[in-house]
């Protein structure tokens, strides 16, 4: 055995480690290897959409129906979750309620993204002067709280469910910006926007081709976590009074709502607040972990 | 393993026999270390050569018990002072550990605790064991520091590793496995990521301890580091002994054909004009390399200097002039910090000079327009020392090539053939066009970051380090790449390095840079045969040489 042979032995390994036979095989490998915690939380995601798309399919009542005979009841086989105080099903009310807060929650993390892009991104390629003007913006923006910063932005506009994903939207932008700068400055002085400089592409290829793409890989799992984020903002808006109104069953206004009945009926209360926590720890699991796994596999 | 037994030396140390260690994954079980055997007596030392990845560093944790949580270990004996550690429990193995065997960690610049002064690094070594007060403890430091050669022990003590050298840290870290004095050392990698001058100083430690009766584990890449200083050679590839026996043999007369190949690849001034690898050329004849007097590439008193965050100025590089001539190899050689590869990067227009001019082909080109530049660029090709952030880790291998051939086409489409034979001209073929780059081993990403800068047909090659982050036999199979290409392409090269080996083996011509100048410039017979400058001859004074001792009759 010379070096030559062994090398080429050990590079045909390489590549058999690196290209597995069929995509399938590859495919039933790696879901083996997600965990446990992750697999539930990807159900709970799933059933958000669900009902999102479909709420219903999924229940028996409407939102809005009321049962007067039944009104604060438990736990039973015919109202799951019980009714609340006019006797409304409370699951139909959280699955409905899934909907606006889920399409909130979508629209929010939208809303932040696109006012965070061209910030971040101005804020680390242009002139200096530039650069620093957006980059103190950024600065002054974040020095406010997001929950403060929505409260104000919803007060202006006016309660809507629409206005309120404008207003965590808005709240949340100055941290995205942040991000993106950062990645930006960092692909900017990186390996291989100096190669491709050195190899005679033009500024603004360079900037399409390489630092624009990259500066936003990692930001598509942080967008993930966003909307669990988002989620709990606006909820937290309508829960203050300030966001989506009653009779709507958006998950805030349902424990605003519950809160009146707290001692009567504690239930109505837990039951929403725990959807809220579930579902954005749900989102941040699974989104974590797409984050890490894409990390992982790329430096 | 007859002559190790025959060797009349002091009590026998370490003792193992048929050690194998494997890891535990999620993939089933995968062993690391097959079949392993060393013998250390008292006052020897044993070094274990091997590439990356040939299980060199987990053999000799594993004699330590520092393998791993999911490590699997067996082995018929696994013996230290007749005693198996085996069986030891986790509080024998403590002990063991710096009382009875010092461990060099492999890689000084994070070894060290950044927030710690060195002193509290060896006084956390020496109370490990033993009690001791104050005062004592700051003796037994300095004395510590003195032995390894640390001047001003006393000032350097309270220092932290940030503001010591690679060179003192290693010395540190050296004496933190000596605080309890302990008869054996394992020394993992001790001069890898060192300056020729500093390794030398930090191989002239080691021998002082040898000196002193210190029995040594020495585990290195590099055949010319052990072959001063080992008294046996164990070498090692895909986890298993491939040879082993005294110093003088191994080197003078390897039996097994990979310590032949391997003693071959060290390129030098033997192996000037030859091949290196027993890789079969590319091309199927060499071509007559064209060299002419034309000059491509000139620069003229480049200076270029850095501002520090005190506001102090550093000069990177002052008054650097080269010139580069048609179809030969400019060999730039210099420690880290010397300004070589500030030179390689004024030469392609990535950072600007605040003094001089730099001439292709007598034009200044970078004063010329974007176009101009953009155009330029493209004839002169640049090979950069880490291959993988080079790349964007986005794009596979066909997508990075074809990208330059479209740049440089003259707006021809780019068809998959074009993309395949100029992999084929580096040794690569299809199967990795596909590939991205995390999935390509370090000699594949330098040769897919070579073709690239083939890709755009240049005149001009620069190559800053590109084969010190590689092991030997890689080193010598890109070595030969270059040396075909060059004879094929009659390309005109700067090739930069800290190796002299290297250098001395490929460049024509070689330019000695140290402190942002050049201290000395000729050929590179003349100048390694007969160095002018002080500086030079001690670069060349401290190389260690890959030529076994005379033979000494073991028995």
């Amino acid at each position: 055995m010379n070096i030559a042979t062994a090398q080429d032995q050990a590079q045909a390994d390489l590549h058999a480690a690196a290209l597995p036979a069929s995509p399938a095989v590859r495919l039933l490998r790696q879901t083996r290897q997600i965990p446990l915690l992750v697999w539930l939380s990807a159900l709970v995601m799933m059933l958000t959409v669900w009902a999102t798309i479909a709420p219903g399919t999924l229940v028996h009542y409407l939102p809005l129906d009321t049962d007067l005979g039944n009104t604060l009841a438990p736990f039973s086989a015919q109202h799951w979750l019980g009714t609340d105080e006019i006797g409304r099903d409370l699951y139909a009310r959280l699955v409905f309620g899934a909907r606006e807060s889920f399409l909130i929650g979508i629209l929010a993390m939208t809303i932040a993204i696109v006012l965070a892009a061209p910030l971040g991104f101005l804020s680390a390629l242009p002139p200096p002067l530039v650069r620093g003007s957006v980059d103190r913006l950024i600065e002054v923006l974040l020095s406010f709280p997001t929950l403060l910063v929505a409260l104000m932005f919803v007060s202006i506009l006016g309660q809507s469910p629409f206005n309120v994903a404008v207003a965590v939207g808005i709240g949340a932008a100055p941290g995205y910006a942040r991000l993106i700068r950062g990645q930006t400055l960092l692909v900017r002085g990186s390996g291989y926007v100096e190669a491709a400089i050195a190899l005679g592409h033009s500024r603004a290829r360079v900037l399409l081709q390489h630092v624009i793409p990259n500066a936003i890989r990692p930001l598509i799992p942080v967008t993930g976590l966003g909307v669990g984020k988002s989620i709990v903002w606006s909820s937290s808006l309508s829960f203050l009074g300030l966001g989506v109104k009653p009779p709507s069953s958006e998950w805030g206004a349902l424990l605003a709502a519950g809160k009146a009945q707290l001692l009567a009926s504690p239930s109505l209360i837990v039951v929403p607040g725990t959807a809220v926590v579930l579902v954005a720890l749900s989102f941040s699991t699974v989104f974590s972990y797409l984050q890490a796994r894409a990390e992982g596999a790329r430096t | 393993m007859s002559r190790i037994e025959n060797e009349r030396a002091g009590e026998m140390l370490f003792d193992v026999h048929n050690l194998n260690v494997g890891f535990q994954t999620e993939d089933g079980y995968k062993p690391v270390v097959s079949n392993f055997n060393l013998r250390l007596y008292q006052g020897q030392t044993v070094a274990i050569v091997g590439e990356s990845g040939s299980g060199k560093t987990v053999a000799t944790r594993a004699l330590l018990g520092l393998a791993g949580e999911n490590a699997v270990l067996s082995a018929q004996r696994l013996h230290y002072r007749g005693q198996s550690l085996l069986t030891a429990s986790e509080r024998e193995l403590k002990a063991l550990r710096g009382a009875q065997v010092g461990y060099v960690l492999q890689d000084a610049l994070v070894s060290l605790d950044p927030l710690q002064p060195v002193r509290r690094e060896i006084a956390e070594a020496l109370r490990a064991h033993q009690k001791l007060n104050k005062s004592q403890i700051r003796q037994r430091i300095i004395e510590l520091l003195t032995a390894v050669g640390v001047p001003q022990p006393e000032i350097r003590m309270n220092q932290y590793p940030g503001e010591l050298s690679g060179g003192l840290r290693q010395r540190a870290l050296i004496a933190t496995a000596l605080a309890q004095n302990p008869p054996v050392i394992i020394a993992d990698e001790p001069t890898t990521a060192l300056d020729v001058l500093v390794q030398g100083q930090v191989l002239a430690v080691l021998k002082e301890l040898i000196k002193t009766g210190t029995s040594l584990i020495l585990i290195s890449h590099d055949l010319s580091v052990v072959a001063n200083l080992a008294d046996f050679i164990l070498v090692m590839k895909a986890g298993e002994v491939l040879e082993s026996g005294p110093t003088a043999q191994v080197l003078g007369n390897p039996r097994h054909a990979y310590t032949q190949a391997l003693i071959k690849a060290v390129p030098g001034p033997k192996t000037r004009g030859k091949r290196l690898s027993d890789a079969p050329g590319i091309f199927p004849q060499r071509s007559l390399v064209g060299r002419s007097d034309e000059v491509v590439l000139a620069a003229r008193h480049l200076r270029k200097s850095f501002k520090a965050p005190n506001g102090q100025r550093i000069d990177a590089i002052r008054d650097v002039s080269l010139q580069l001539h048609q179809g030969e190899v400019l060999g730039i050689v210099g420690q880290s910090g010397s300004g070589k590869s500030t030179v390689a990067r004024v030469l392609m227009g990535l950072t600007t000079c605040d003094e001089g001019s730099v001439l292709f082909h007598g034009v200044q080109w970078l004063k010329g327009n974007q176009l101009e530049l953009r155009r330029v660029r493209g004839k002169i090709a640049m090979v950069y020392q880490d291959p993988y952030s080079s790349f964007d880790p986005r794009w596979r291998v066909s997508r990075i090539l074809n990208d330059v051939l479209t740049l440089h086409g003259d707006g021809k489409k780019v068809r998959s053939d074009d993309v395949l034979r100029l992999l084929k001209t580096v040794g690569l073929d299809a199967r990795h066009a596909n590939a991205y780059p995390i999935h390509l081993s370090g000699g594949q990403r330098q040769r897919v970051a070579i073709a690239r800068a083939l890709a755009v047909n240049p005149e001009v090659l620069i190559l800053d380090e590109a084969v010190s982050a590689l092991d030997v036999s890689i080193q010598a199979q890109i070595l030969d790449l270059l040396a075909d290409l060059r004879a094929q392409y009659n390309l005109s090269i700067i090739f930069i390095s800290h190796d002299l080996g290297v250098i001395h083996h490929i460049a024509d011509r070689v330019l000695v840079m140290n402190e942002g100048e050049v201290v000395e410039e000729g050929a590179a017979e003349q100048l390694f045969t007969a160095p002018r400058h002080p500086y030079t001859q001690a670069l060349l004074k401290a190389l260690p040489k890959l030529e076994p001792v005379p033979f000494k009759d073991a028995a």
